[in-house]
């Protein structure tokens, strides 16, 4: 990981993807995602954890997103 | 206006009855019969119709920050609106940005890049009202009248007729987001079905956990560039057609490229 904490990563890179934080719920929860959207709020917000499993679900949430707009994969996984 | 003593009150009765009538229409619309685009049409209809000296009306939305005409009486009042929005100022824009009531009378002296727009249409007058929806205002009311000034009647009568055309507005809003969640969540349940029967199927053939399955499908369609419910939907439709005795499933694993 880089000195930017992966929740900071994944909060910009939704905000520079123009997604609400219920809309990337959502996507989250369509690809299986289990947390609840309240905890997903609170992970963004840097006061909880995700585990690895549910780490790469939300980012491939987002990097789906991000090849929707034309933009490459911004958010690394944590099983690469 | 001027008015002779004894018209007054037939007026004032007439408005009373027709702004009655207005409310009336108003607090009828059943939750879900009308839908935002039906609701502010009728706004439009409705405030012509109530507020004495009402020539033109429109109504403009703030959606996600840009102003945008979202119902009006005619092409004037939609081109009177923009003018205030290509200037970044006016009585609507007020109206929607401070949450005030705004009485622009005089030939709109205080509003020069309306005044010229408004002066080649013979509008001489604008009202435009605040529609909160929960505290927030959401859309302006925006009437504009070839008279030199809307009287305090009129005001009045606007007044009250803006409160339960806000909630007519909020109402229809909230119904327009709350099934738009719903179609996205029916949306979500049935990509998250596939993807979870596709992880099910690569369980069992990998002998692996459901996150490694989950790993899988991520890896291929990262590699493939196709989205993640595509690569699981031709998981499960091979496998079905394997199933009913084709040969698919073998061809689908080099696909996959599986472990």
């Amino acid at each position: 990981m880089t000195t930017e904490r992966d929740h900071a990563v994944v909060e910009r890179v939704r905000r520079e993807a123009g997604l609400s934080v219920s809309d990337l719920w959502l996507r989250y929860f369509a690809l299986g995602g289990a947390e609840t959207a309240g905890r997903i709020e609170s992970y963004l917000d840097g006061h909880v954890e995700l585990d690895g499993p549910q780490y790469d679900v939300l980012a491939h949430a987002l990097n789906e997103r991000l090849a929707e707009i034309g933009r490459a994969h911004a958010v690394p996984y944590r099983t690469e | 206006m001027a008015h002779e003593g004894a018209g007054k009150e037939t007026v004032s009765e007439r408005t009373g009855d027709l702004l009655g009538k207005s409310l009336a229409r108003l607090a009828g619309i059943l939750f879900g019969e009308e839908s935002v685009e039906g609701v502010l049409d009728l706004l439009v209809e409705l405030a012509r119709e109530t507020i004495r000296g009402a020539d033109l009306a429109s109504v403009t939305l703030s959606r996600q920050g840009t102003l945008v005409t979202a119902g009006y009486s005619d092409e004037l009042a939609l081109a009177l609106d923009r003018a205030q929005y290509e200037a970044g100022d006016g009585p609507c824009v007020q109206a929607l940005l401070e949450g005030v009531v705004v009485h622009a009378n005089d030939n709109l002296a205080s509003w020069p890049a309306l005044a010229g727009q408004a002066k080649k249409v013979g509008i001489r007058s604008v009202l435009s009202t605040p529609l909160p929806v929960r505290g927030t205002v959401v859309a302006s009311l925006n009437l504009y009248s070839h008279s030199p000034a809307f009287e305090d009647a009129a005001r009045q009568v606007n007044t009250l007729f803006a409160a339960p055309a806000a909630i007519a507005l909020a109402n229809a809003m909230a119904y327009a987001a709350a099934s738009e969640l719903a179609e996205n969540l029916r949306e979500a349940i049935a990509t998250r079905e596939i993807i979870g029967e596709a992880k099910g199927i690569l369980m069992a053939r990998q002998n692996c956990t459901s996150d490694e399955a989950f790993d899988i499908l991520r890896r291929a369609s990262q590699r493939t560039n196709r989205k993640l419910r595509e690569i699981a939907l031709d998981l499960v439709r091979s496998t079905e057609r394997g199933h009913r005795g084709a040969t698919a499933v073998s061809a689908h694993r080099g696909d996959l490229e599986l472990r």
